[in-house]
C-alpha cells in the first residue's frame, strides 16, 4: 500500500465508475444526487441497501462517485460516527446513506450521539415502495414503514419524506439549511424507493442552491450586552464556564481576550471540545468530565458567572454550591431552541439573571466591544494586554508548568520490571512521543486526566461522543482523522476497550481510504465505570464490595486482544 | 525486547488493514511502542495499539462519582 504523508493532502482513494456519466438527471435520484453535489457535500457514508438501490446507482452513475464520494462503512452505528467526527473538526455536515428501517435502526445511537454534541449530519433514508403495489414480495414489506422518520424524530432537528423528485430536491435544500443552522444537530430525509427509481418525467427548472440556505446570523441586542458587559466589569470574582464553541482559532482568542480583559477566572468542560488554554494561569483547574473539587470551589466563590454555552449550567452550580448560587449567572446560549419534550439532554434548568440569545462566538466579540471603552480605566493595570493578540501558541505560563510538566518520572521502571500501566502513564508516554507536534484528540476515555496535557488550540481536544453512547470512539476518531487528513496535525483517539470492541470495524474505513490514524486502546479489561457503580451500590446496601467485577470484566478469553494470533495480510 | 509488531490487529482489528501493538502490559514498553505507531501514522497507515492499563480514575472523578450528594435522590 502507497504511503502518505500527514501533509500530503487532503485526497483520499476513490473506487472510479467505469463509463460515462449521462448529462442531465434521467431518475428522480438523480435528482437526489444532484441536489447532493449542489450542496457542496463531499461525502457520503454508507452501508448499502436495495431501499436505497437508485441513489447508489446515481452517486456512481450519474455523479461518477464523487462531489459526494462514497465512504463506505461496516456498520451504519460507524457511518454516522463518521460523519460526526468529521463534523467536529470542520462544523460542516457530511451526507449519510441508511437503508430503511433496519439500517436506521443500526445508526441511531450514533444519531442520537450527535444531537446530544449538537453536530450536524445529513441523513438519507429510504423505504418503500410507498406505493404497496410497486412492492417486492415480503423483504420491501418487512422493511417499509408508515412513518419510519419516527424511528429519530425525537433527536433529529427536522425530518421529511419527500414524494417527487422535486420535493426531494427542496427537502434536502431545507434539512441542509436547518443542520447547518445554529444550534446545529443532525436531519433525516427518507427517500421512498418508487420515488428514487421512477423515470424523470421532465427535467426542473435549475436552481441556486446557496438561496435557499441562506447563512442566519444571531445577533443579540445591543442593550442586553451592554448590561452584560456592565455586570462582569461589576465583578470581583467572575468566573467563565465555557461549553459548546467553535473550532474557530480566531474565536478562541477573543475568548482569551476577554477573559483577560476582565481577569476572570475560567473552567472549561471535557464533554465538549478545547474552548480555552487550559496551561493560561486565568483557567484555574484542568478541564474534566465531572466537577472537579478545585473546579467546584471556584464556582462557589465566584460573584458572576459568564457561561458560554456551558452543558450542564444546571448541574454544575447545584453540585459546586451545594444549592442555588448566589452569584449572577449570564447565560450565552441558543441551545433552547432545540429542546423538546422527548429527550432530557437539555438538562436541569439553570437560575439565569441575564440571558443573551446568541452564539458565544457571537457574542464575546459584542462583549469585548462593550467593555472596550471602559476597561482601560476601570480595569487594573496587569489588564492593559487585555485585547492583546492570541497567546494560544505562547508557552504554558510558570503557574501552571508544574500541573502540566512532563512526569518523566513515570518511566522510571527497568527494563523488563514489574511497572504495570495507568492511563496517567498512556498521557506521559505519549506526550514524550509526541512533544511539540500538533495533534488532535478526537476521543477520550472517561479515565483521561485533563491535567496531563494542556490544550493550545482548539483543534487539540475535539470533545466526546455528545450523548454518552459507548462505541462511538472509533468512528468519531475515524472522521475526524479525515477532516484532518492533509493538515499536519497527528489524530490521535484513546478508546476504552469497551468502547473500542464495539465500534472497532469502523477501522476498516479508515484503512480502506488511507486515513492516517492512532487509536490506543486503554485496555483494562472491564466495563470499569460500572465497577465503580456497583462498588457503590454494595456500600450503601451493605453487600459485598469483591462482587463488584462480576459481569462487568472482559477477559478470559481475552482473544480479541492485539496478539500475534490471527494477524492477516500485511498492509 | 519490545512486543511482537504486527501488520495487523489480532481477532477484531486483523481483516481490517490497521497495524497493530500489543497488548503492551509493561510501563517500560509503552513509549518505544507509541513512537513506532506514532511514525507509522505518520507515514500514511492506521495504528492501533492495545496498552493493558489498571483500572481507575483520577481522584477528582472518583470523588465526583462517589461523593455523598452527587448520586440519586
Amino acid at each position: 500500500m502507497d504511503r502518505t504523508d500527514l501533509s500530503a493532502g487532503k485526497q483520499i482513494p476513490m473506487e472510479q465508475p467505469a463509463g460515462t456519466p449521462p448529462p442531465a438527471p434521467q431518475f428522480g435520484s438523480d435528482v437526489v444526487a444532484e441536489t447532493l453535489r449542489a450542496l457542496m457535500l463531499p461525502y457520503i457514508a454508507l452501508v448499502p441497501g436495495a431501499s436505497f438501490r437508485g441513489l447508489h446507482d446515481s452517486l456512481v452513475n450519474y455523479l461518477g462517485n464523487r462531489d459526494p464520494q462514497m465512504l463506505l462503512c461496516l456498520h451504519e452505528e460507524h457511518a454516522v460516527a463518521i460523519a460526526h467526527g468529521y463534523a467536529k473538526v470542520t462544523g460542516q455536515p457530511m451526507a449519510v446513506a441508511l437503508h430503511s428501517n433496519v439500517g436506521l435502526f443500526h445508526a441511531t445511537m450514533a444519531i442520537f450521539n450527535a444531537w446530544c454534541d449538537r453536530m450536524p449530519v445529513l441523513i438519507l433514508g429510504a423505504t418503500g415502495p410507498v406505493d404497496a403495489v410497486k412492492r417486492r414480495p415480503w423483504i420491501d414489506w418487512i422493511h417499509t414503514a408508515r412513518d419510519q422518520g419516527a424511528i429519530v424524530r425525537p433527536y433529529v432537528k427536522w425530518d421529511d419524506q419527500p414524494a417527487s423528485p422535486e420535493a426531494a430536491r427542496e427537502a434536502l435544500l431545507r434539512a441542509m439549511w436547518h443542520t447547518r443552522t445554529a444550534p446545529q444537530g443532525p436531519v433525516y430525509v427518507n427517500l421512498d424507493a418508487e420515488m428514487q427509481e421512477a423515470p424523470l418525467a421532465a427535467p426542473l427548472p435549475p436552481i441556486v442552491a446557496a438561496r435557499y440556505t441562506p447563512s442566519v446570523a444571531n445577533a443579540p441586542p445591543a442593550e442586553i450586552v451592554r448590561e452584560a458587559a456592565a455586570m462582569l466589569l461589576r465583578a470581583e470574582r467572575p468566573l467563565f464556564l465555557i461549553g459548546r464553541v467553535s473550532r474557530d482559532p480566531a474565536a478562541w482568542d477573543l475568548r482569551v481576550a476577554l477573559a483577560q480583559a476582565l481577569n476572570a477566572k475560567v473552567l472549561t468542560d471535557l464533554k465538549v471540545g478545547a474552548a480555552f488554554p487550559t496551561d493560561h494561569p486565568l483557567h484555574i483547574d484542568a478541564a474534566g468530565i465531572l466537577l472537579r473539587p478545585e473546579s467546584a470551589k471556584a464556582i462557589a466563590d465566584a460573584d458572576v458567572i459568564l457561561s458560554l454555552d456551558w452543558v450542564d449550567l444546571a448541574g454544575t452550580l447545584k453540585v459546586a454550591c451545594g444549592g442555588e448560587s448566589s452569584a449572577k449567572i449570564i447565560q450565552v446560549s441558543l441551545d433552547h431552541l432545540l429542546h423538546g419534550g422527548w429527550s432530557m439532554d437539555y438538562q436541569g434548568l439553570p437560575p439565569v439573571d441575564l440571558f443573551i440569545a446568541a452564539l458565544p462566538d457571537a457574542a464575546v466579540p459584542l462583549l469585548l466591544e462593550a467593555l472596550a471603552p471602559s476597561h482601560s480605566a476601570a480595569l487594573a493595570p496587569s489588564h492593559s494586554a487585555a485585547l492583546a493578540p492570541s497567546r494560544s501558541k505562547a508557552p504554558a505560563p510558570a503557574t501552571h508548568a508544574e500541573t502540566y510538566a512532563v512526569r518523566k518520572h513515570a518511566f522510571s521502571a527497568t527494563p523488563g520490571g514489574n511497572g504495570r500501566i495507568s492511563t496517567d502513564d498512556v498521557a506521559v508516554a505519549l506526550r514524550s512521543v509526541i512533544g511539540e507536534r500538533p495533534i488532535s484528540f478526537s476521543h477520550l476515555p472517561l479515565s483521561w486526566n485533563g491535567a496531563n496535557w494542556p490544550f493550545r488550540h482548539p483543534l487539540d481536544f475535539l470533545g466526546s461522543d455528545g450523548g454518552g453512547g459507548i462505541g462511538a470512539g472509533p468512528g468519531i476518531a475515524v472522521g475526524a482523522a479525515l477532516a484532518l487528513k492533509g493538515s499536519g496535525r497527528l489524530p490521535v483517539a484513546v478508546c476504552g476497550d469497551g468502547d473500542f470492541l464495539m465500534g472497532a470495524t469502523a477501522i476498516w474505513t479508515a484503512t480502506h481510504y488511507r486515513i492516517p490514524l492512532l487509536l490506543i486502546v486503554a485496555n483494562n479489561r472491564s466495563y470499569y465505570n460500572d465497577e465503580v457503580h456497583q462498588e457503590r451500590v454494595a456500600r450503601m446496601r451493605n453487600r459485598p464490595v469483591e462482587n463488584k467485577w462480576i459481569g462487568q470484566r472482559i477477559a478470559s478469553p481475552g482473544s480479541w486482544s492485539l496478539s500475534t494470533e490471527n494477524m492477516g495480510t500485511n498492509t | 525486547m519490545l512486543p511482537p509488531v504486527g501488520s495487523c490487529v489480532g481477532s477484531v482489528t486483523g481483516a481490517q488493514g490497521a497495524q497493530g501493538w500489543g497488548p503492551i502490559e509493561g510501563l517500560d514498553a509503552l513509549a518505544p511502542v507509541l513512537e513506532q505507531a506514532v511514525r507509522a501514522v505518520q507515514d500514511g497507515a492506521v495504528a492501533v495499539v492495545d496498552v493493558r492499563v489498571l483500572g481507575g480514575y483520577t481522584p477528582a472523578m472518583t470523588a465526583a462519582l462517589t461523593q455523598v450528594g452527587r448520586d440519586r435522590g
